[in-house]
């Protein structure tokens, strides 16, 4: 009896144990991809709007209002995405230029209106100079941007320093040519 | 000096204490020293993987088995799990700018979480075992697209850079 019981009672949460995956826009409007492999093995790949799965592979489009019924409350509580800063540098330097220099009242700004408590300031430098020196350098210039923003008293703890020298540039470009648009601090706040 | 006029054995006595006891004192400083290093690496191996953004209702965090009250501005680590209590949802910002966001009656686990993309290591992997998740995807998943995967009781999610919803039943 047991038994019978708790087989009706696994065939109940199977039952039960139904799933649905549906692709959004992103925030730009652009409409990505995104692939759904069963367990079992099959694979449903969903690259339109609203296009949804549902089970292993009940393909279908979710009209608006659908997705908003099923989904309202974790749409609502989407948080405003992260916002980006980008401080640029003289050559092989830490000394910010004018127009970056502004932009740390900005920061400020956006560290106090969304509550952050991750805050990441990311050195860069473009591929002039050995790499080694382009990793110190960029680590001082993210430590330079820190500095600043503790002096306008954001707290240590909420910051976190990184430095990626000339790995990441914003532009990419040979090594060793000069670029004003990969000497650049990130910061990002969350 | 007297000491060692009339008992000349009290040098060697300290001579041996000397020769026993300060191995015994760097012992014990090598250890406090060690035990520090290691709790400070600790710390450092624990680095924070994104912070509490909204919360509406009762929101908690499943630590190490511990139920903790979600608070906008906690960081996450590692192994966290994010649930919702009924009438309730979550926020949440990940290093890599990945925004998650839960409905009520909702459960997702930080199995993974590595973002190192300068050195080329980044690896995220989250379970939503019940409720509804939307997911708008970060820097992991521009990078590295299988890097990122979304785990549910039925199927996994592989991710191009975008933005999805899930409910599991």
């Amino acid at each position: 009896m047991k038994k019978i019981t708790l087989l009706i009672f696994s065939l109940l949460l199977l039952v039960g144990c139904g799933q649905k995956v549906v692709l959004l826009p992103d925030l730009d409007g652009h409409v990505g991809q995104v692939t759904v492999t069963a367990h079992s093995g099959e694979t449903v790949t969903l690259n339109q709007a609203n296009q949804t799965v549902s089970g292993k592979d009940d393909v279908y489009t979710m009209s608006e209002s659908e997705v908003q019924s099923a989904f309202s409350e974790a749409l609502a509580a989407q948080p405003e995405p992260t916002t980006r800063f980008l401080l640029y540098f003289f050559s092989d330097s830490t000394k910010l230029k004018a127009e970056s220099e502004t932009m740390l009242s900005e920061i400020m700004e956006s560290y106090r209106t969304r509550s952050s408590t991750d805050v990441s300031i990311i050195g860069h430098t473009d591929t002039v100079g050995e790499k080694q020196y382009n990793y110190d350098l960029s680590l001082r210039r993210a430590l330079s941007i820190k500095k600043k923003l503790m002096k306008d008293g954001m707290p240590a703890d909420v910051i976190q320093t990184t430095s990626h020298g000339e790995t990441n540039p914003l532009i990419p470009t040979p090594d060793g040519k000069r670029e004003p648009k990969n000497r650049r601090v990130e910061v990002l706040v969350r | 000096m007297i000491g060692s006029t009339f008992f000349p054995h009290y040098r060697m006595l300290i001579k041996d204490g000397i020769r026993f006891f300060l191995p015994l004192l760097l012992t014990v400083v090598f250890f406090i020293v060690a035990s520090t290093i290691s709790t400070a690496q600790a710390a450092e191996e624990e680095p924070t993987v994104g912070s509490v953004k909204t919360v509406t209702g009762t929101a908690n965090l499943n630590r190490n088995g511990q139920l903790l009250i979600a608070h906008v501005g906690d960081h996450l680590y590692k192994n966290d799990i994010l649930v919702t209590a009924d009438n309730s949802s979550l926020g949440v910002i990940f290093r890599d700018d990945t925004i998650l966001s839960l409905g009520s009656r909702s459960e997702v686990c930080i199995d993974e979480f590595i973002f190192d993309p300068a050195h080329d290591d980044v690896s995220f992997v989250t379970s939503v075992s019940k409720g509804t998740a939307q997911f708008i995807s970060g820097q992991i998943a521009k990078v590295a697209p299988d890097k990122m995967t979304v785990e549910t009781p039925l199927s996994t999610i592989g991710i191009r850079g975008t933005r999805f919803l899930v409910k599991v039943d």
